[in-house]
């Protein structure tokens, strides 16, 4: 079992803003807190192991970065813009060309095994726990 | 969105979302853009019927550990009213990379007509 997430994982944050939205986001601060709009994601718990999902319409696995520091997930990606111009929107609602999303896991994770794939717009990122995060049993002496 | 979901492993209900949506014209159609993330062209249903334009996604439930979840993935539902001029039997729909593109054409009747004036 992962640890999950705790409403205390964020408490260590000096910058009051910052601990403003984490308050209401949890410890994920990123684009959601600056009023961005940014695609949606998913964190998964699955076979010991982080799966990290998101939402990328229209993008090209080409278009999209992840950096993986620690427990730190950098998600950055911009997509081709596919609609001709001058023409006249009657709805315009889908989101901006580029983003940028900051995650914080709730624990370290392995980063040279960490695996991503893109399917069908959809972003799938294996994230195992790292070594030193890995729970571990203690044999007691008596 | 909170941390209360993180704390509470539940199966997701089948519940559907609406998805985004651009549409624009141009001279000759309309065009629109509908993301539809990790859906194939198999999941997919486009129906028309009585004016009425509707996509469908047919999701599948997981009861995964959701730590922290801000979509369900696959489900989507959307309908859309046609305008009259449009030419419902000729549209075309393409998915790739979960954007799906419909392109809807004029009917032919509302198209602008050069009209021939005789002389007499």
């Amino acid at each position: 079992m992962l640890p999950t997430l705790s409403r205390n994982s964020h408490a260590s944050f000096p910058n009051s803003l910052d601990s403003l939205f984490r308050s209401f986001f949890g410890p994920w601060s990123d684009g959601l807190a600056t009023g961005n709009r940014v695609p949606p994601i998913n964190l998964i718990e699955e076979d010991g192991q982080y799966v990290l999902e998101a939402e990328l319409p229209g993008y090209a696995l080409a278009d999209v970065q992840l950096e993986v520091h620690g427990d730190r997930v950098m998600l950055s990606g911009s997509r081709e813009d596919v609609t001709p111009e001058s023409v006249t929107f009657r709805r315009k609602e889908r989101q901006a060309q580029s983003f940028e999303r900051h995650l914080q896991l709730p624990t370290e994770v392995a980063a040279e095994q960490v695996s991503a794939c893109l399917r069908n717009g959809l972003l799938r990122v294996v994230l195992p726990v790292a070594a030193a995060a890995q729970p571990r049993q203690i044999t007691v002496n008596g | 969105m909170n941390t209360a979901t993180a704390t509470t492993p539940t199966t997701t209900p089948l519940e559907t979302f609406s998805p985004a949506m651009d549409l624009y014209e141009t001279a000759d159609a309309v065009t629109v853009l509908v993301d539809l993330p990790g859906v194939t062209s198999e999941q997919l249903t486009v129906e028309f019927e009585g004016g009425i334009l509707t996509l469908n996604t047919a999701g599948v439930a997981d009861d995964r550990h959701y730590l922290h979840q801000e979509f369900h993935p696959g489900h989507f539902q959307r309908s859309l009213r046609l305008s009259d001029n449009l030419d419902a039997s000729a549209i075309s729909a393409n998915l790739e990379d979960g954007l799906l593109t419909l392109t809807i054409p004029r009917s032919a009747a509302s198209l602008p007509r050069k009209i021939e004036i005789q002389s007499s």
